[in-house]
Order: structure tokens, then C-alpha cells, then sequence
């Protein structure tokens, strides 16, 4: 049971992450064009 | 799956908590990434959520009797159907199938593109995932459906028989589905009072709306199969006993009908836009009070599951709903310059609508906390029997029963002298008089139904015999959308019908019979032939052997019984009826001696009753043609649809 509280742990955090570590890179990537 | 739900549950509440914080903060800071991230995280929660439902869910059909929920709303006896439906049986079940719906509701409606920026859907999400929040700290500190018990019983308490009805385990889930949808138009209503221009127009309205006619069909499912269920397993004839927990169901179906109203005639800026507004968030409102009336048991109810501790938590919950939707009506209203005026004749017709439909939910609100109220003045608290509801709810429901014969009329044309204006006025004189001189509101119904059911004859001649050939055909959505309105229409009159003649006409009687006695009611005869022992999975009953006679003519056989349940050393009333459209014949057995096989039975005609549930089932029915008709118009208009009729 506990692999499954694991895997439940990890898509939740990677849904929730995701978008703001894209948002950092897209926000980093047009930053490194500008320069 | 002992671990897996709590842990789920725990997560679930830190995401709604961390979704609200994270769509609130990308409000304000206008950064997309985070409304991506509280979007996502709503989804993530309904995931969670979703695998403590299941987990609960498994718990109960395995009989893990160390959790105190299990052992609480289960047996070892009980029938899998309905260790599948304790799931919603007890206050933390139905909080977590309440907020299970709503999470996902809201995933659907306001997860997927929602205008470019996002941020409609953000508020929306926000403001029901602050009632979300609310839901799972309420779950995860006080009514945890997980929490273990010190001591493991060899078996558990059992669902309660009366319970153990087919319409008992579908009627919770129903009203639950009902309640969760009115968020919806609730979130949407705080996202459109959010905007900084209250005549802008209100983008996803069409998601409010279907989602308003989807709760509204719920919420009359759930209605009527909790009336179906008092009908046929109380015992006492009746469906209606205006008890606080059928009340607190009935008041938000009467708002929700006069917002379903408001929404046909919508237009940013408008009156009509304001009542849209203010019934989207009393609906909302009243489904929240209506759980914290019966949880806190601040009135008494033969619905006896009160839990002071949860109902606080429910009134803290409506306060704070209250203050956010006040702050944003006033900012809104400061902000307005002027309502737009589109107040013709018809839009005043619906006012009059919306204003009978409060008023009414003001008076059934009124009755239902005056035993608390009166505790103030008097001990002990007076308590309204159901003759006050009924007294005083009567004149207003044959005027809204006279409008739905004039108003589908009035509302297109305005006031014009036509046959309607005329028979509407010449019905309301004709059923005051007969109430009055006569004392017969059920004739005075009778005739109002008559006259409504003519108006509705007249809209299918109008659209269909008097056509001109040249005349071009309405879209299909169109014409499914004016069916699906006429057919809710005929359900409310057959159920005003149904209501009118078992209430006004009715007959009981009491007898005490031997074998091979017989009794006359009405035009039957009932003849009593034998008491026979019987048993299920779960019980054991006693059973009557009765005929039914109409003339020499045998017509039926009925079989009413006593069912034991031995686990709750409960006993429960079977009636059995022999259905007709012209009526009902009702059998309850209420005591039988074995030995002597001695029988007191409780005899019932009740006429036209079953008109009620026919004309429920075509409500919900004209509902979902609805549903159809405006759900295939939004996507043939588009996702980012703006309505500005």
C-alpha cells in the first residue's frame, strides 16, 4: 500500500509543480532572447 | 486501503488549501503560471479525493469493522447493494460524496479554457475551493470516515431498515449531486461580481446555466424519491410531512426554479441579471443552510441525525459566503451606473415569478426555525404542525400554479387581451370562490389545472396546427429547448393535480380483522384471508393474505407485512398498494398476532396520487431535453461563448 501513497505523492506534486516550473523556464528562455 | 484513504483525504486537503492560496495570488499578481498550477492542483485534489472515496468504498464492502464507520452504517448481514450506499449514510460519507462531486464539477466547468487569461476560471475555482477547504478540514479534524476505533466489534450496528429502500439509497446521492452543482452558478456569480464593470458582459454564462438546470434535475430527483420513499416505507399515506430536512430541500428547489427562469432571460446589467445573481448565491446558500439546519438540530426533525459540532462549522462556512458575496454586491453596486432598463411586460411577469418563489421560501423558512425561535419566548419551543405549511403555502401555490398558465404567454407577448388573460382571470375568480364559499381548496386546484392544462394545449396548437406553411422551421436546438420547457410544464400539473386530489379527496380506515373477515372502503372490498411468516437475508417478517374485491369480482391480492430486524431489534412497517391511475389503494399492517393471527390494518384510497410521481419523472425529463438542447448550443457557439441576448 505504501508504493501506492508514494505514487498518489508524486502525480499530485508533479500537476501542481509543473506549470510553475515551465512558467520559470519559458520566463528564463525569454530573458536569455532579450539578452 | 486502511492507510491509502486518510493519507488521500490529508493530501486533498492541502491541495484545495493550496489551490485557493495559488489562483488567489495569480489574481493578483496577473501570472498565468500560477492559475495553471491551481488549476492543476484542483485536478490533483479531485484525484485524491477520488482514491479516499474508493478506499472508503473498499472498506465497506470488505467489513473492516476496526474503522468506526464501517462498524457504524454496516453489518456482516447486510445486502452488498447496500454496504455500497453506507457510504453516503452517514454525516462523514455524504460530506465526502458532497465534496467529491463538487471538486469535480468544478474540474469540468472551470478547469478547461476559460477565456485567454484564465482568470474568470481562477475566481470561480477559488471561491469554491475556499467552501472545499472548508469540507476537508471538517472531514479530516472532526468527522474523519476513516478515524479507528479503540476496540474492533465482532460485527457492526447495520444500515437502519427503514433505510434499506431502493429510493433511500439513490435519494441522498441525488440531493447530494443536486447540491454540489449549485456551485457552479454560485462560483460563477462571484468570478461575473469579481468583473470591474458590472454591464460587461458575463463570459460562460451557458456553463451557469446548464449547470443550474443539471442541479436543478438532481435536486428534483432527490425531492421526489425521498417523497416516493416516505409513500411507500412509512407507512403512514403520505409523502409530504414538512419536516426541517424536507424543507431545507424544498427551499433551495424553489429559488433554483426561479433562477432557472432568470437564466432564460439573462442580459449583463439587466434586473433580471441581478436576480440571476442574488438566486445563484441564496440557492448555494440555502443548500449549506439546509445541511446545517438538520446536522446542528436546531429544530427538531423525525430525521434524527444532528451533530451540533458539524452544524457550527456549516453556519461559520454560509457567514463567510455571506460577507465575501455582500462585499462584492456593494462594490458592484457602487461601481454601476444604472441598471439597463429592458423592463418589458414579460420580464415583469418574471419578477412577479421570482418574487412569489422567495416569498415562498421566506415563509418555509420562517416555519421551519420558528420551534428555535419561539424557545426564546416559551418552554418548551412551539413547533408548527404541517397544517400551518400547508395553510399557508396553498394561495401561493395556486397562484404560481395560475401563472404557469399565463406567464409562457405573457412572458412572449405581454399584456395583450387574449383567451389566456381572460381564462387566467376568470380561473382565479372561479378557484377564490370556490375556496372561499365552498371550502375546497383541492376543487379550486382541480379548476386552475384545468385552465393550465388547456394554456398548455394551446401552446402545441399554436406551434403546430396554426402554422403557416411559409414559415421557416426553428432551429432543432430551439425546438428541443421550447419541448423540454413544455414538458417540465406538464410535469408541474400532473403533480399539482396528484397533490390536489390525494390531499382533498382521500379516505382512511382502521380495522381489526380476523381470517375471513371483510371490510368495505369505497368501491372495494377488502377481504382478510390469512397471516403467513416469512424472512430475508436480514429480517424476518409477517405477512397478510388480503383480497381485493371490486363488485363479486376478484381484482387484486395485497400482502402488507411486519418485518423484525433482529441485529437493531427494529421493526418495520411493508405496505403493499395496488396503483391505478384513478388512485391508489394503500395497505399498511400496523399489528398482527401470530397465535390468534389477529390484524390491524391501515387502509388508504388515495386518488390520483401517483400522478405525482409521473409528473416528477416528466419534470426531471423536460429538464434533461433542456440540458441537451442548451449544451449542444454551446458548443456549436463555442467555448469562450459571452451571452448577450
Amino acid at each position: 500500500m505504501m508504493y501506492l501513497k508514494w505514487i498518489l505523492l508524486l502525480v499530485c506534486v508533479a500537476l501542481t509543480l509543473g506549470p510553475l516550473l515551465a512558467g520559470r523556464r519559458d520566463r528564463e528562455s525569454k530573458g536569455g532572447e532579450r539578452s | 486501503m486502511g492507510e491509502l484513504g486518510p493519507f488521500a483525504l490529508r493530501l486533498g486537503l492541502f491541495l484545495s488549501g493550496y489551490a485557493l492560496v495559488i489562483d488567489l495570488l495569480g489574481l493578483w499578481r496577473k501570472r498565468r503560471e500560477l492559475l495553471d498550477s491551481g488549476r492543476n492542483a484542483t485536478v490533483a485534489s479531485l484525484l485524491c479525493l477520488t482514491v479516499a472515496m474508493a478506499s472508503l468504498w473498499v472498506l465497506l464492502v470488505r467489513g473492516e469493522f476496526a474503522v468506526s464507520y464501517v462498524a457504524e452504517h454496516t453489518s456482516r448481514t447486510l445486502p452488498l447493494a447496500y454496504k455500497i450506499t453506507a457510504l453516503w449514510a452517514g454525516a462523514a460519507g455524504s460530506l465526502l460524496l458532497w465534496l467529491w462531486l463538487q471538486t469535480g464539477f468544478v474540474v469540468l466547468a472551470f478547469s478547461r479554457s476559460c477565456g485567454t487569461d484564465g482568470r474568470f476560471g481562477a475566481c470561480a475555482r477559488a471561491a469554491t475551493n475556499l467552501v472545499a477547504l472548508f469540507f476537508s478540514l471538517v472531514l479530516v479534524f472532526d468527522k474523519d470516515p476513516f478515524a479507528v476505533s479503540p476496540t474492533t466489534p465482532a460485527d457492526g450496528v447495520g444500515l437502519n431498515p427503514l433505510l434499506q429502500h431502493p429510493a433511500m439509497a439513490l435519494h441522498p446521492p441525488a440531493l447530494f449531486v443536486g447540491y454540489a452543482a449549485f456551485a457552479i452558478p454560485y462560483a460563477w456569480t462571484i468570478a461575473v461580481l469579481r468583473q470591474a464593470n458590472p454591464s460587461e458582459p458575463a463570459p460562460f454564462f451557458a456553463r451557469a446555466r446548464t449547470w443550474s438546470l443539471v442541479a436543478w434535475a438532481f435536486l428534483t430527483v432527490g425531492i421526489a424519491l425521498g417523497a416516493w420513499w416516505a409513500y411507500e416505507e412509512l407507512g403512514w399515506g403520505g409523502y409530504w410531512a414538512w419536516d426541517p430536512v424536507e424543507n431545507s430541500s424544498l427551499m433551495p428547489w424553489l429559488t433554483a426554479t426561479a433562477l432557472l427562469h432568470c437564466a432564460r432571460t439573462y442580459r449583463a446589467g439587466t434586473r433580471i441579471a441581478t436576480w440571476f445573481l442574488v438566486l445563484a448565491i441564496g440557492t448555494f446558500g440555502l443548500c449549506l443552510f439546509g445541511t446545517f439546519l438538520t446536522r446542528y438540530g436546531l429544530v427538531s426533525s423525525v430525521h434524527a441525525f444532528p451533530d451540533p459540532g458539524l452544524g457550527i462549522l456549516f453556519l461559520v462556512l454560509l457567514i463567510q459566503i455571506g460577507v465575501l458575496a455582500g462585499i462584492l454586491f456593494l462594490r458592484r453596486h457602487l461601481r454601476r451606473e444604472g441598471i439597463a432598463s429592458g423592463q418589458t411586460s414579460g420580464v415583469r411577469v418574471l419578477v412577479w415569478n421570482n418574487w412569489l418563489m422567495v416569498l415562498l421560501t421566506a415563509v418555509i423558512l420562517v416555519g421551519t426555525l420558528f420551534p428555535f425561535f419561539s424557545g426564546f419566548l416559551s418552554d418548551p419551543p412551539i413547533s408548527l404542525k404541517s397544517e400551518y405549511f400547508t395553510k399557508i403555502t396553498s394561495p401561493g401555490g395556486l397562484i404560481l400554479l395560475l401563472l404557469l398558465g399565463a406567464c409562457p404567454h405573457l412572458m412572449r407577448r405581454g399584456f395583450t387581451w387574449g383567451w389566456r388573460t381572460v381564462g387566467a382571470a376568470v380561473t382565479a375568480a372561479a378557484a377564490v370562490s370556490i375556496w372561499v364559499l365552498a371550502g375546497s381548496p383541492a376543487i379550486a386546484y382541480l379548476v386552475t389545472c384545468g385552465f393550465v392544462g388547456l394554456s398548455l394545449v394551446g401552446d402545441f396548437v399554436a406551434r403546430y396546427a396554426r402554422r403557416r406553411p411559409d414559415t421557416a422551421r426553428p432551429p432543432r436546438r430551439t425546438t428541443l429547448r421550447w419541448h423540454g420547457a413544455r414538458v417540465v410544464h406538464i410535469g408541474v400539473l400532473m403533480t399539482f393535480i396528484g397533490i390536489a386530489g390525494s390531499s382533498g379527496f382521500d379516505v382512511e380506515k382502521q380495522a381489526a380483522l380476523k381470517p375471513g373477515e371483510r371490510i368495505q372502503v369505497g368501491k372495494f372490498e377488502l377481504v382478510y384471508n390469512d397471516l403467513k411468516a416469512d424472512h430475508g437475508p436480514n429480517f424476518t417478517a409477517v405477512t397478510a393474505d388480503v383480497s381485493v374485491y371490486r363488485g363479486a369480482r376478484q381484482i387484486d391480492s395485497l400482502a402488507p407485512s411486519i418485518a423484525f430486524y433482529a441485529q437493531s431489534g427494529q421493526r418495520t412497517s411493508e405496505v403493499d398498494i395496488r396503483r391505478t391511475l384513478a388512485g391508489d389503494l394503500y395497505l399498511a399492517l400496523t399489528q398482527a398476532d401470530s397465535t390468534t393471527k389477529l390484524v390491524n390494518l391501515t387502509i388508504y384510497q388515495k386518488p390520483l396520487i401517483d400522478w405525482i410521481w409521473i409528473g416528477n419523472v416528466l419534470m426531471v425529463l423536460g429538464a434533461l431535453l433542456t440540458i441537451v438542447a442548451v449544451t449542444g448550443r454551446n458548443r456549436s457557439v463555442g467555448q469562450t461563448e459571452v451571452v448577450e441576448e
